[in-house]
């Protein structure tokens, strides 16, 4: 493993006071990732995105999810090549790209059962490339704005769902107690008094036959 | 310049147990230093403004210091993942902020059963209600006073309680039907504006903190105050050894992490306040002169019977609208109908249902809390759409037992970043609370599916836990045969070192451990105040009874 510093701000040790980043570097992984995302070639690229559509197929009702810039989410969280892969989904360059290249051209130009096959062997295989892909296509694509209007527009559930916690938050939509049962609630429950509490009787643990 | 720095009371650890008693005595005006390894968390750090903030949450906000691996984080070797942060507000500053206190009986195991290490606390929980509500003014805590499962609260102050959504409402709902108790959690996340603090607004993803100052931590609630009056804070700050002379200690040799440099503070007190792992870790450590096992640690119980709570994760989903991102999180309720014990249920102790909340799209897609994971390929639409949002949550929370060989020790073949030995963690489940939490699982879904689940996943009894909590490394007890502890959190053999943090905690009850910690780290501090003459003059701990008085 490569110990030059990750530059994702998450140096082995904090740097000097002035060097990369000093008082204001606190060692957590940059929010967002890259700020300049892998790159990766055309049949990557296409690889990449036939990847996404076998793990989310395309629906009607829904983005595609090769239309919807996974490849530039992705280069945002995969580890530069040389630096240490130490964050989830702990997908380092040359390694990832390489798995890349295995499913090739072929796995973009195969239809969806030679693509369904080649995904279900590398997960067969505990390739760990399988669950970077999955986590990186779910968390990408249900990230995205586009998406979010999508559950919006399709689910019950998700009518109010606004994708970041803030700077909205919910408190419009969220129902508040009903003062009846809270009334109810008042009538169970019970404590045991600092001095009334006794040895149990330990012969009717089950535990100890 | 002198070579070190003189103060009254020297506080190792900048998480709810040393805020607390800098804050008081501070305000007191005495002379106070904190020593704290990490920074101060900033609000742009948090990723809630954020169309990635799911991913996030794994990633700078993963709440286990050995999958973070932050310069201030030291990693923590053995079958564990602790819930633990090495900053300003220690592990608060992504806690949920669930805030319920112990009960009376939970101060009394010993009496009730005495099982594998249970002893009593030498207090009770009427010698700790005062601070409860003392420390929970300072946080701001939202909740509801009158839960017939607890001693008459009047006297705590409280903002009103967080909304419960229909998540809230469907469990509370079940739990009435089965004429089960519950009540609204208490929670550390303000619903009215603080100085410098936004009230909630429902947002969900405290796990990750909060960048609007909702979330009540030391962070804001203790520091700005405690630093108002006078303390001197020092981040990046490590402490490499508690140091010691005839039989007192001293104060404790640190190295400044911007610079490498070492520095030593002496000190007329020293509290040690570095959580359960931390705790134990750093007295031993501190093996020195006359303390060849690790300072305080002459009976050999530093370190042993650490408690993490048993926990199994229940997912219940529902052919409706359930919206678990919406609203805190901060639980909406909890059920103690199965807190007593009872043995006729085959095991002693027992736990708290806990009501949870979900996050967004991509925590459905990847498994919620239980590792149900949504299919690829043709079947995931249809998973998704049935999943998403329609899923309820509820915690299985339950007592562990102190066991002795449940410990934390030195591993000197890891090291921190600064080259300090490693924590080591060695746990496992206890027959007992093994017997429990299958019980646990079985009540939560008897509640959901009397209110219409249509399906349910859980984890079965975790293992290795998920250690969010750590207890009992340096516990209170009766007398330096069974503690490290007097009842003031005075170290048996070092009567001017004090511990107050989780380690601090005889038993672990089946509640979250802050709100307690909290209290403990006020009463400390006060008794501090009251007998300081008297506690700077001791040469030896006096036991329980001979202790001066509050």
């Amino acid at each position: 493993m490569n110990d030059a510093p990750a530059p994702f701000g998450a140096p082995a040790e904090t740097a000097s006071p002035g060097e990369a980043g000093g008082f204001f570097e606190t060692g957590r992984p940059r929010i967002g990732g890259l700020l300049h995302p892998i790159r990766f070639d055309g049949t990557q690229t296409a690889v990449l995105n036939a990847v996404a559509d076998t793990l989310i197929p395309p629906d009607p009702a829904w983005p595609t999810a090769s239309e919807v810039d996974l490849v530039t989410f992705v280069g945002r969280y995969v580890t530069p090549s040389g630096y240490r892969n130490k964050h989830f989904p702990f997908a380092e360059e040359d390694a990832f790209k390489a798995g890349l290249d295995r499913l090739g051209q072929s796995f973009v130009d195969g239809d969806v059962a030679a693509r369904t096959e080649a995904i279900s062997a590398l997960e067969k295989a505990e390739d760990p490339l399988f669950e970077q892909l999955r986590a990186l296509v779910y968390y990408g694509y249900y990230s995205r704005p586009v998406v979010t209007l999508a559950i919006n527009r399709n689910l019950p559930a998700g009518r109010d769902y606004h994708g970041p916690p803030l700077p909205y938050g919910y408190l419009q939509t969220t129902e508040p107690w009903d003062e009846d049962l809270l009334t109810q609630a008042q009538e169970n429950g019970s404590y045991l008094e600092t001095d009334d509490v006794v040895r149990v009787d330990l012969s009717q643990l089950s535990w100890t036959k | 310049m002198a070579a070190y720095t003189e103060t009254d009371v020297l506080i190792i650890g900048a998480g709810p147990g040393g805020a607390g008693i800098a804050l008081k005595l501070a305000k007191a005006g005495v002379k106070v230093v904190c020593l704290e390894q990490g920074p101060w968390v900033t609000p742009r750090e948090h990723p809630h403004y954020h169309d990635e903030w799911e991913l996030e949450k794994q990633r700078g906000w993963a709440y286990d210091p050995n999958v973070r691996q932050l310069p201030e984080d030291y990693p923590v070797t053995g079958v564990t993942t602790p819930y633990m942060m090495n900053n300003v507000g220690g592990s608060t500053m992504h806690y949920a902020g669930h805030w319920p206190r112990y009960k009376p009986v939970d101060f009394r195991k010993g009496t009730e059963h005495g099982l594998e290490g249970t002893i009593d606390w030498p207090i009770s929980y009427e010698d700790l209600a005062p601070f409860y509500d003392e420390n929970d003014e300072i946080y701001g805590i939202s909740g509801r006073v009158g839960d017939p499962s607890y001693p008459d609260r009047k006297q705590a102050v409280r903002d009103p309680e967080v909304l419960p959504g229909k998540l809230g409402l469907k469990y509370a709902k079940a739990s009435r039907d089965l004429g089960w108790h519950w009540w609204p959690s208490d929670n550390a996340i303000i619903t009215r504006d603080r100085e410098n603090r936004q009230a909630d607004q429902a947002m969900g993803n405290e796990l990750s903190g909060s960048p609007t100052g909702s979330l009540s931590t030391p962070a804001n609630a203790h520091w700005p105050y405690a630093i108002r009056h006078g303390a001197d804070l020092r981040t990046m700050a490590r402490v490499e050894q508690i140091n010691a002379s005839n039989g007192k200690a001293t104060g404790a040799t640190y190295i400044d992490r911007n610079t490498g440099d070492r520095h030593e503070v002496r000190a007329k007190i020293v509290v040690l306040a570095a959580n359960g792992i931390g705790s134990p870790r750093l007295l031993l450590q501190s093996a020195q002169k006359g303390h060849p096992d690790g300072l305080a640690n002459s009976n050999g119980i530093v370190g042993k019977y650490l408690m993490h709570h048993v926990f199994a994760f229940c997912d219940s989903w529902f052919d409706e609208p359930i919206e678990g991102y919406k609203g805190s999180f901060g639980a909406p309720l909890y059920s103690h109908e199965f807190y007593h014990t009872d043995v006729s249920r085959g095991f002693v102790n027992g736990f708290g249902m806990q009501v949870a909340r979900s996050f967004g799209p991509a925590y459905a897609a990847m498994g919620t809390h239980t590792g149900y994971t949504a299919p690829w390929g043709e079947k995931h639409r249809e998973f998704f759409d049935g999943h998403f949002a329609n899923h309820l949550m509820v915690f299985m929370f339950g007592e562990d037992l102190p066991v002795e060989t449940n410990t934390v020790t030195l591993n000197h073949d890891v090291t921190d970043s600064s080259g300090l030995p490693a924590a080591h963690v060695n746990y496992e489940l206890h027959a007992n609370d093994i017997a429990l939490a299958k019980y646990g699982i079985d009540k939560i879904f008897e509640a959901t599916r009397a209110v219409g689940a249509v399906e349910t996943n859980d984890t079965g009894v975790l293992y290795p836990p998920p250690a969010w909590h750590l207890m009992g490394t340096c516990r209170m007890g009766n007398n330096p045969g069974d503690s490290v502890l007097n009842k003031w959190c005075q170290t048996w053999d070092v009567p001017n070192l004090f511990v107050c943090d989780g380690s601090t905690l005889t038993t672990g009850a089946a509640v979250n451990p802050t709100s307690t910690i909290g209290a403990l780290s006020q009463r400390t501090g006060e008794y501090i105040l009251r007998n300081w003459d008297a506690l700077v003059a001791q040469t030896t701990t006096p036991s329980n009874a001979d202790a001066p008085d509050m």
